[in-house]
């Protein structure tokens, strides 16, 4: 692993570990305050940074270019949530959210709430990045035209 | 700026020499000039050397610390540095997208942004270069695309 490899990786693996786990807190900071039980134990907060590592690991292994380059978001995405699943399974029941098969509302919801957020990222991609990738490559054809005309002239 | 031809039919080669009282941006931009005059890069392919003409390269991409030349189908190394080819090569044709890759602006044939705020370049032979997001900024500004927001 060069310098500029390893550097780029950590630095990926830093960046998610902080947002990942700030977001993580405040929103079970909230849900505790909601629920009336605002305690978060430090054997929780472990297996929470333990998750955000683990996931940040697989986020930059997918996003960083360090394993993949030149591949597109669609690839990375499909990889990434193929690795994150497995992951995201074991940290419920590692931290008792989820008990024994569970029960069919609780996997509803779980798969739901994958799905919904797996449809705005592809939505996203395909629709508005579309849109704005034939905006940049009609801009890149008229600068691409300006050169040829510098370069006859 | 005072220019002199010296003919001597025992010079093996043409050669200019820049006098200056000071080496500024001005006198640098002279030299990248001279140098890009030639526009071929010589680069090693199977023990032998070989001239490729600017116009024919796709991307310059440097892998463990040796720096690679891609023209449409063939690659060849090449014994100079990304920042000393950034210094001769026409910076309105050929852009640094990334750290390790300087690209010919001429050869991209479409862009697609992507949520991770890089761009992917898709080249007229197919391959694709990620124009990093530590980069995209200079590139909208290369091709004017900041100027329509």
């Amino acid at each position: 692993m060069n310098k500029i490899f390893s550097k780029r990786f950590l630095g990926f693996i830093r960046d998610g570990v902080a947002y990942s786990f700030s977001w993580f807190v405040i929103l079970v900071l909230i849900i505790g305050l909601l629920s009336g039980q605002p305690d978060i134990g430090v054997d929780f907060l472990g297996k929470l940074l333990g998750f955000c590592v683990l996931a940040a690991i697989e986020f930059a292994a997918f996003f960083s270019d360090c394993f993949i380059a030149n591949k597109g978001f669609m690839l990375r995405l499909n990889g990434f949530v193929a690795l994150f699943l497995p992951t995201e399974i074991a940290f419920l029941y590692i931290t008792g959210i989820l008990t024994g098969a569970g029960t069919v509302p609780e996997w509803a919801i779980f798969v739901g709430i994958i799905i919904v957020l797996y449809l705005i990222c592809v939505i996203l991609d395909k629709t508005i990045l579309r849109k704005q990738g034939q905006e940049y490559t009609t801009q890149l054809d008229k600068y691409k035209e300006k050169r040829k005309d510098e370069s006859a002239n | 700026m005072k220019v002199s031809i010296t003919e001597n039919t025992g010079y093996d080669e043409t050669s200019v020499e820049i006098h200056c009282r000071e080496c500024d941006a001005n006198v640098r931009k002279l030299q990248r000039h001279i140098c890009s005059y030639d526009e071929r890069f010589a680069c090693s392919s199977e023990g032998g050397t070989v001239y490729v003409n600017a116009k024919d390269i796709f991307y310059f991409e440097t892998i463990d610390n040796k720096t690679f030349l891609y023209t449409k189908d063939k690659v060849y190394e090449i014994q100079k540095r990304l920042y000393e080819l950034e210094d001769t090569l026409s910076d309105k044709d050929f852009f640094r997208c990334s750290k390790a890759i300087i690209v010919n602006v001429t050869k991209i044939e479409r862009l697609k942004p992507e949520l991770t705020r890089n761009i992917m370049a898709v080249l007229s032979n197919g391959e694709v270069v990620v124009i990093s997001r530590r980069y995209v900024k200079a590139f909208k500004k290369l091709i004017y695309l900041e100027e329509l927001g």
